[in-house]
């Protein structure tokens, strides 16, 4: 017996002791740190022991209140008044001086403004719903049309017919149709109506064009202006607005038709300009950050896990070649995210558009989070492939083998063998997909980098990332780490219950 | 013993070689374009001084690492910043020295100084003069017999010419949301200072202070030149990135792009024929009020936690880059405008003569995004201006974001 505890003592010693220190060193110390970060309004750049402090702050708020003279010899000590005695600054210092600046200015009350104690704030705005409604789903009408834009010469969008035309009243469709005419499959505009050819019509009378006695600013406002009468269909506006501009640059003869004739003819496209601007609309949805990274889990855990399986049961069946094949499904695990990044971002682009005809892939938003999905399910499927393998390859062939000789058919042998004793392998499998689908940050930043929100494509992890980074906020960012790792731990922690549940003792 | 000597011996050897060598420095830079010119200007500078510099690049979300590496005390010691708005961030932490006193300060030019002055005093040295504008293929102008345009409606009228002849007229960028963000601020600050005739620095208080709105401009010009900028761009630009769009200008697909005078560089690498002009962007009508978009773009700041001694060597190499024979590789290879007095520039091609002609005849508008508070620029306005040109947003909400966001990064 005292051998025995002996050896317990020696293996705590030398395996487990160290273990626990450096799991303390490394992971639950930086937690509680992060934790008291997401406590603060951290701009992510500015130091809590401060380089320069202002004169006037160390004076009066610092120095003089401190209690302990031996404080204030320490901070003399280290912070120095610069030369025109505006501040006083210190240099470079070690962890262990940066931690005691520290404690001695939270004695005097002192904080810097970009990382000050703000309590649980962050934490209230995250769950209370008070964030940016980027973070959020939400639905978003796509405008085809602004009432600035100048008249398209040619509509060819497929789906202008859907988004526009399906939507319109007899009525409108008949101000549509003086327009436009159909040509082919697409509609272009009637002569007549050409925006620049009007303009032209001002622009070229010789009073603007040649001499210069109007002025050209004068000539493009006057035009601005007869272009937001026309929207908003205020006759009465257009009317003034033509007789002053007449009447204040003396215009007659042909240059006052012309003028007259243009301006009218851009008045009376404001009819088919408010039409577009009203009408011509499709409705998107933006997942929004939670949005997409529940979708991204839910869609390449299942993705992944699916693939494997099958690419796992196709190649145990002792198919020729299945070691080749069991490499080659193997290789995107291999390559880096980044790389799996570049070589489908380049499919897409060049590859994908010569297939199918369909021009945008990773920049239409309704395509986006489905392609990401895509790559990760190529990239993370070979993986789990080989745990499933494993899995498939431990179930007794005796048993099996009985069953058949029972007269069992495979379907009957699959649902009643195999899927019970592989449990434990689909366990780990949803467990590491789980955790890393929640966690991905890599392959999609790749993919679009800064253009996520656009496409509405951010996990949280991306969203962390520019908030501490790009927004300049990480104590919220640190908050939202935080948040991500309870819910990682509950969400697997559930999950591995409920498996657990289902696994068969051999 | 003897071991115990022998090894006492070469720790001591070791010890003195460490300090014998020479200094070694690390410098950070996040401009993509012309990396080798920054090589050789930093291997001549070895070769001449014995002063080993490691480089290092992190071009587009350098902020992250930059800021990660300031916390933990560890900045490079020579950064390559951009100004106004992240040299006063980095000024105000006490990242950067204080480089006001410094002999290579005085032979500036004046009116390069605002740029990376913070509270009264230089902290870092502006080192090179940029433009965006039209970057424009003369050959194909020259075929269409066309005239670079100097007000609005040329603009038009050039770009319905490419249109009715089947060259596009734009090469766009839409698929990062950095360019869209430049055009965005250049047509306003025309708007702003051109039009509204409002000072950079006093809009800038203003918004800091909460009095005024970022839609202070006409607005339904500002979303017209959006307008028109995506109607005269292929349209698939939504899928172009960087590479796409230098590729479509240099082989002659499109005739145009609004980019900063650095892409030319990198044109004329992928296609050495190109013939290329630059003219400012016309947002006006009246051509003397359409002024290029110019202003010091890039500055080398100096880190302040550095060792006494990497920091002197830091400010000699600042130094040197004042000599004619840096500035010679400076104009001639990494290809920007010096910001030192008596640069000669005559060695510069073109597009560079093109944007020192217009900034002599016409002045330049400055840049004033640099001025916003960093986070204004980098979220609402570039994230605004690229998901309007993806139809997704109002313009009535680039406006509204970028004035909450100027606010939330007021109130900490």
């Amino acid at each position: 017996m005292v051998e025995n505890k002996r050896r317990i003592a020696f293996h705590f010693i030398l395996f487990l002791l160290p273990a626990f220190f450096l799991y303390t060193l490394f992971f639950i110390y930086p937690f509680f740190r992060g934790f008291s970060i997401s406590l603060t309004n951290w701009d992510g750049l500015t130091p809590r022991a401060p380089i320069t402090i202002e004169s006037g702050v160390f004076e009066t708020s610092i120095m003089s209140r401190l209690e302990r003279q031996s404080d204030r010899e320490y901070l003399l000590s280290l912070y120095s008044k610069n030369e025109d005695g505006t501040a006083w600054s210190r240099l470079g210092v070690s962890g262990g001086q940066r931690r005691k600046i520290e404690s001695i200015l939270s004695r005097a009350g002192y904080e810097p403004e970009s990382n000050r104690f703000v309590g649980l704030r962050n934490y209230r705005d995250i769950l209370g719903g008070r964030l940016s409604d980027a973070f959020y789903p939400r639905s978003y009408t796509l405008r085809h049309f602004n009432a600035t834009s100048a008249l398209p010469i040619s509509l060819e969008d497929p789906n202008f017919e859907a988004d526009f035309l399906a939507r319109l009243t007899d009525g409108e469709r008949a101000i549509f149709d003086r327009y436009y005419q159909r040509e082919g499959k697409a509609f272009s505009i009637k002569n007549e109506n050409a925006e620049f050819d009007l303009e032209d019509l001002i622009w070229l009378i010789p009073e603007i064009d040649e001499t210069g006695f109007i002025p050209e600013n004068d000539a493009s406002d006057f035009m601005d202006d007869v272009r937001a009468a026309g929207v908003s269909g205020d006759k009465a506006a257009f009317e003034s607005l033509v007789t002053d501009f007449l009447r204040s640059h003396a215009l007659e003869g042909e240059s006052r038709d012309r003028v007259v004739e243009g301006a009218t003819g851009l008045y009376e496209l404001g009819d088919i300009k408010r039409l577009f601007s009203t009408k011509w609309k499709s409705e998107g949805f933006d997942l929004g950050v939670i949005g997409f990274t529940l979708f991204f889990t839910v869609f390449s855990v299942l993705g992944i896990n699916l693939l494997a399986f099958l690419l796992a049961l196709a190649l145990d069946s002792g198919i020729r070649g299945q070691k080749v094949m069991r490499s080659i499904f193997f290789l995107p695990n291999v390559l880096s995210m980044v790389i799996v990044a570049l070589i489908w971002k380049m499919l897409f682009f060049q590859l994908f558009p010569r297939l199918t005809g369909i021009d945008q892939w990773l920049s239409d938003p309704a395509k986006t989070p489905w392609l990401i999905v895509l790559v990760a399910v190529w990239q993370g499927a070979g993986y789990y492939m080989i745990v499933y393998l494993a899995g498939l390859q431990n179930i007794p062939t005796d048993v099996v083998e009985a069953a058949t000789i029972d007269g069992a058919n495979p379907w009957q042998r699959f649902r009643s063998i195999t899927l019970p004793l592989l449990v434990p392998a689909i366990t780990i499998s949803f467990f590491l997909t789980l955790a890393n689908a929640l966690k991905s940050f890599d392959l999609i930043y790749a993919m679009t980098s800064g253009s996520a929100y656009t496409f509405g494509t951010v996990p949280v992890v991306l969203d962390i990332f520019f908030d501490a980074f790009a927004r300049k906020r990480a104590g919220l960012a640190t908050a939202k780490a935080m948040l991500l790792f309870v819910i990682i731990f509950a969400v697997t922690g559930i999950q591995l219950v409920i498996m657990k549940r289902k696994e068969v003792e051999q | 013993m003897k071991k115990i000597l022998i090894a006492a011996l070469f720790v001591l050897l070791c010890a003195g070689t460490m300090f014998a060598a020479p200094v070694e420095l690390e410098m950070y830079y996040y401009k993509q374009e012309n990396q080798e010119g920054l090589k050789k200007l930093v291997e001549t500078y070895t070769a001449k001084t014995g002063v080993k510099i490691s480089m290092l690049i992190i071009p587009n979300d350098a902020d992250a690492a930059m800021s990660a590496r300031a916390a933990q005390g560890k900045l490079p010691d020579i950064l390559q910043m951009q100004t106004y708005a992240r040299v006063w961030e980095y000024a105000k932490n006490g990242y950067v020295l204080d480089i006001s006193a410094q002999p290579v300060l005085k032979k500036v030019l004046d009116s390069a100084k605002p740029a990376v002055t913070w509270n009264g005093k230089q902290y870092a040295l502006p080192m090179d003069y940029a433009g965006i504008g039209i970057i424009y293929n003369k050959a194909i102008f020259n075929q269409f017999k066309l005239k670079p345009p100097t007000t609005a409606r040329e603009l038009e009228r050039v770009c319905a010419k490419l249109k009715a002849e089947g060259v596009i007229p734009f090469a766009g960028l839409l698929n990062e949301p950095w360019s869209a963000g430049h055009f965005i601020t250049l047509v306003h600050t025309a708007l702003l200072v051109g039009e509204k005739k409002i000072p950079v620095d006093k809009f800038v208080s203003d918004m800091n202070a909460g009095k005024t709105s970022w839609g202070v401009v006409d607005t339904a010009k500002l979303y017209a030149a959006l307008d028109f900028y995506l109607d005269n761009m292929d349209p698939k630009a939504t899928e172009w990135g960087w590479n796409e769009q230098q590729a479509a200008f240099a082989q002659g697909k499109a005739a145009m792009m609004v980019q900063g005078l650095w892409s030319y560089g990198a044109a004329i690498s992928t296609n050495p024929k190109l013939d290329c002009g630059f003219v400012p962007y016309p947002v006006f009508n009246k051509a003397s009020d359409n002024r290029m978009y110019a202003d010091i773009d890039s500055c080398f700041g100096v880190s302040a936690q550095s060792p006494k001694e990497k920091q002197a060597a830091a400010l000699a190499f600042l130094e040197w880059l004042a000599t004619p024979e840096a500035q010679k590789i400076w104009i001639e290879d990494y290809k920007l405008v010096p910001a030192f007095k008596g640069a000669n520039l005559s060695s510069m091609k073109q597009p560079f003569q093109d944007l020192l002609a217009s900034v002599d005849k016409n002045g330049a508008y400055p840049w004033a995004f640099a001025s916003y508070p960093t986070t204004v620029f980098e979220d609402a306005c570039k994230n605004g201006a690229q998901q309007y040109m993806f139809k997704k947003i109002a313009g009535e909400k680039i406006i509204a974001n970028v004035d909450a966001t100027w606010a939330a990064s007021m109130k900490k």
